[in-house]
């Protein structure tokens, strides 16, 4: 067995980069994906993120109210520092969920508005949340039917039902 | 007169009995693991919190846990050895950048197979060990839990998000699924295991090389699926897998390889003999003699013998369970393995 973990240092997919880099005489290994952020900013390093995307990263402003985490930190890392990045920051997460693959193909193409999220929800957002997760469930439902995936709209069917009986005890 | 003080439990005796694996009723395919983070909303996450904010954290978290389990036992940071430290990383089998916060720790009760680590990447990472097929009722039972934790500490939620991680990986369920299952028959008679889009093949430390004949099979998605659904797509393969293994044995136990047969002799041999062993060396050598025992080439009382020791031959295990200085980790490993031996023998 590798003692040695192969995974990307960042999100944890398959590292098939292994990066080395010199800093005051130590060297550091890192593994990343091919499609990492920090791969990508380490490879552009004399040219930084912000030369390429320059409307990311010239509003300072914009940074996280609450842990102060910057938009150039979030889109290197892609890591929140607490809940509010993710309001913060949604339009940045919004894309990468799609171009790094952390969502269903179904998913790919769908109305940000809706959400992404239809597993369980806290019992507390149930209420408040009521309209749009069935919004949300149905655009899924929809989308599962078009693409024929037949299994998943069943389940989704079952968690419709489940929610219209029961709201408070989330979806399932 | 006054009662005898009860002996501190460390953590390295209790992390030795927390090994749901030894009893699992299936050699191939003896583990399911569920993972679900969580974070306190209102709170900065676990990578750039402050000292006070993640003492705060751990206190709610501790104190849900416990009145959960109260038959557990809590080890903070503070008070974990780097040794116990390592020995954490090995039995969760978790990436060695992994590390604890100072301010956090392990609840573990055994009672009812939970562990919980607080402030490993996000606030909670509650470990959940299957070692029968129950999906339904894992689920039900994970689902509780999150939601009696719930009725004291709101969680990080957002409605475009679903659950709130620190990586971005597990936004939506922040639920992992983990089919492990060990296919030394299907390795050796070359067999191939078809590609599939809602799940991730890939080795313990999530290598793409499925080394010592290990093989993982998690969810790709945590957003934009339900846990029914994240278990269902794990679940699916997995059997898939699990079954190509039963063929493949049944396929070696009605026409055995004569290749196969002297090898699994050499590496009794080696493994009888040895003074000293590597890791992959004692692996690759619990693999053959596992699919040997499956096979009816070895003589064994138990069930399986690659999870016996797919964890007590690690680095930290044995550093932890034989503190004799004069020995290196190889010599230990060897000697490890030789006690090991000793109810099983050989019948070709």
């Amino acid at each position: 067995m590798a003692d040695k973990p192969m995974e990307c240092n960042k999100c944890k997919r398959d590292g098939c980069v292994n990066y080395k880099e010199m800093k005051d005489g130590v060297v550091q290994s890192f593994f990343m994906c091919k499609s990492c952020p920090l791969l990508k900013a380490k490879l552009h390093e004399a040219e930084p993120l912000h030369v390429h995307n320059p409307s990311i990263f010239q509003d300072e402003t914009s940074n996280c109210p609450i842990c102060g985490q910057s938009k150039e930190e979030f889109t290197i890392t892609l890591t929140l520092g607490c809940d509010t990045c993710a309001e913060t920051f949604k339009d940045i997460l919004s894309e990468e969920v799609r171009s790094l693959d952390l969502i269903p193909q179904n998913l790919q193409n769908k109305d940000l508005g809706a959400g992404f999220h239809f597993g369980n929800i806290p019992k507390a957002h149930a209420f408040q949340g009521f309209s749009k997760t069935m919004e949300t469930l149905h655009l899924a439902l929809n989308e599962a039917v078009q693409s024929e995936h037949f299994e998943e709209a069943a389940d989704i069917r079952d968690q419709i039902q489940k929610y219209l009986e029961n709201p408070n005890a989330g979806t399932k | 007169m006054q009662a005898p003080n009860k002996p501190p439990v460390t953590l390295t005796a209790v992390l030795k009995e927390f090994s749901p694996w030894v009893n699992c009723l299936n050699p191939s395919y003896p583990l399911n693991r569920y993972t679900l983070h969580r974070n306190i909303a209102g709170f900065t996450f676990s990578e750039k919190i402050s000292k006070a904010e993640a003492v705060d954290v751990c206190k709610k978290l501790v104190t849900a846990l416990f009145s959960l389990f109260p038959t557990g036992e809590f080890f903070p940071s503070k008070d974990i050895t780097d040794q116990e430290h390592h020995l954490i990383l090995e039995h969760l089998y978790l990436a060695g950048r992994d590390a604890i916060h100072p301010e956090g720790g392990i609840f573990i009760d055994l009672k009812n197979n939970i562990l919980a680590i607080i402030h490993l990447e996000d606030h909670l990472s509650l470990f959940f060990h299957e070692t029968t097929r129950g999906s339904d009722e894992i689920l039900q039972k994970i689902t509780y839990i999150d939601e009696q934790l719930q009725k004291t500490i709101p969680f990080a939620y957002s409605e475009l998000f679903g659950y709130l991680t620190t990586s971005a990986v597990y936004l939506g369920t922040g639920l992992c699924k983990e089919a492990i299952i060990h296919a030394p028959a299907l390795n050796l008679l070359g067999g191939s295991i078809s590609e599939d889009s809602k799940v991730l093949i890939h080795g313990l430390h999530a290598e793409k090389e499925t080394l010592n004949n290990l093989i993982i099979i998690t969810n790709k998605y945590c957003l934009g699926v339900s846990e029914k659904n994240i278990i269902n797509q794990v679940d699916e393969v997995a059997d898939k897998v699990f079954q190509a293994e039963l063929d493949a044995k049944k396929t070696l136990l009605e026409d055995p390889e004569k290749k196969f047969i002297n090898d699994l002799s050499k590496k009794f041999g080696a493994a009888l003999f040895s003074k000293e062993l590597q890791l992959h060396e004692a692996l690759s050598i619990a693999s053959a003699i596992d699919l040997g025992i499956s096979l009816d080439f070895v003589e064994s009382k138990r069930k399986t013998f690659y999870f016996d020791l797919f964890f007590d031959v690690r680095r930290a295990h044995l550093e932890s369970y034989n503190p004799d200085r004069s020995l290196s980790v190889n010599q230990k490993r060897a000697q490890f393995f030789k006690e090991k031996l000793n109810d099983i023998k050989l019948t070709t």
